[in-house]
């Protein structure tokens, strides 16, 4: 499993991208970051809800109550707009992200 | 459940409110879902908790993040949050209790009824004082065992006495079932008032003709206000319920406010709830007894006003307890 320190600045991001598929809630959305990463990246709940709490409060998601199913009422997120955008900001800055680091934390075989 | 104690115990410091409650709610919710999720994919009980609670994290990072300080001082965990099913049972125990304390008036008027109408019958009858007696004991016995049986479930009913959480989806559908149940009410108070007017009947018939003398007159009358009053009762504790639920059911945004500003009120409801109808029947029995005679043909409507004050006198106390 990998270093939540390594991964911290991205936590917002991950959960941008996923409601840009389509509206979610808690738990579906910390099984699908375990589950597309095949277990290699675990979400902790509070992180993911104070990444909630501050995309919230930047207007780049809104939440609303979904219905009950299995007798819980679930609170639902939705991305924005502004959402939207910011996510293809940091899309863009992750593509340069990783070619920086590639090109100086790449192991061997190219040199 | 672990889980939702341990989701209790990391909130426990934490204020109450609609935000807050909120999370709690979701972030159980989740855990929940893992944990269920967990042991279907064949994981022990003991595996499932430990996954769960290793990726609940640490509250101390969201709190900071939501800009939420700690309560050093607790209150909050000490006041429960009534959901649905916890709600519709209060109100299932109110009416059940309205009913058997309107059935329990009813049976010590039949008592009395029926001990004053074989005194009428006199001289039919061998020994009608031996015989009333004996008539009047089981209706006496089974009415008060019937008001002190409700005075003592009262007590389990204390939890929704004090404040507690009420959420506002939940508190609007409550308002709104309070409104539904006026017409029931208005209905209650109508047979009611109806079965008391009716209740003059065998007393003129017995008053001003000889088909019925004025014993068994006055005993069939108090037949049909004991009936009358199972109506005021039942109608009364049924939408008081709904009352109770919307005035100590508190929206958890304000709720410090509220619960300090009725702390001192709360023991209050109980004492009226728990001697106001023993008190009436003493002192109805009580007037009846010692000095007796005609006194029988009124006292009834000892029952009657209780039932129509009861509120009343309940908002009456407040007052003057709160000034």
């Amino acid at each position: 499993m990998i270093s939540s320190d390594v991964i911290r600045g991205y936590n917002d991001t991950f959960l941008l991208s996923l409601l840009s598929e389509q509206d979610s809630y808690g738990y579906a959305l910390s099984k699908e970051i375990k589950e597309r990463t095949g277990g290699q990246y675990v979400i902790k709940e509070t992180t993911m809800y104070s990444a909630f709490s501050r995309l919230k409060k930047n207007k780049l998601i809104e939440a609303y109550a979904g219905n009950i199913t299995q007798g819980k009422k679930r609170t639902y997120y939705r991305i924005t707009e502004d959402g939207r955008k910011y996510l293809e900001h940091k899309q863009q800055e992750w593509t340069l992200t990783k070619e920086v680091i590639d090109k100086l934390v790449e192991r061997g075989e190219n040199k | 459940m672990i889980i939702r104690e341990y989701v209790e115990q990391m909130f426990k410091s934490v204020p109450l409110t609609e935000e807050t409650y909120q999370l709690k709610q979701d972030m159980l919710a989740n855990m929940e879902d893992k944990y269920e999720h967990l042991i279907a994919e064949g994981a022990t009980e003991n595996e499932a908790l430990g996954v769960v609670i290793t990726e609940f994290g640490n509250i101390d990072e969201l709190l900071t993040e939501m800009g939420i300080r700690k309560d050093t001082e607790k209150t909050v965990d000490h006041y429960p949050t009534m959901e649905s099913d916890a709600v519709d049972g209060y109100i299932k125990s109110r009416q059940t209790m309205g009913l058997r304390i309107g059935l329990g008036v009813w049976s010590i008027l039949t008592g009395v009824g029926g001990m004053l109408t074989l005194f009428g019958l006199a001289p039919t009858l061998n020994m009608p004082g031996v015989i009333g007696v004996i008539f009047l004991l089981p209706f006496l016995i089974i009415g008060i065992g019937l008001l002190i049986m409700e005075g003592l479930r009262s007590r389990d009913l204390q939890a929704y006495q004090s404040p507690f959480v009420l959420l506002p989806d939940l508190r609007d559908e409550i308002a709104d079932r309070k409104k539904a149940y006026e017409k029931s009410l208005a209905f209650s108070i109508m047979m009611g008032v109806a079965l008391c007017i009716l209740s003059f009947v065998p007393l003129l018939i017995g008053l001003w003709t000889t088909t019925l003398s004025v014993l068994p007159g006055i005993g069939l009358m108090l037949v049909l206000i004991g009936i009358g009053v199972v109506f005021f009762v039942y109608g009364g504790n049924s939408y008081y319920a709904f009352t109770v639920l919307l005035e100590n059911g508190k929206d958890p945004a304000c709720f410090e406010e509220a619960v300090k500003a009725d702390k001192r009120m709360k023991k209050l409801n109980y004492i009226i709830d728990e001697i106001y109808w023993p008190v009436i029947v003493l002192v109805y029995l009580g007037l009846g007894f010692i000095i007796g005679g005609n006194v029988w043909s009124w006292s009834w409507i000892l029952f009657v006003l209780g039932g129509i004050l009861e509120d009343t006198v309940k908002a009456l106390f407040e007052s003057i307890y709160k000034s």
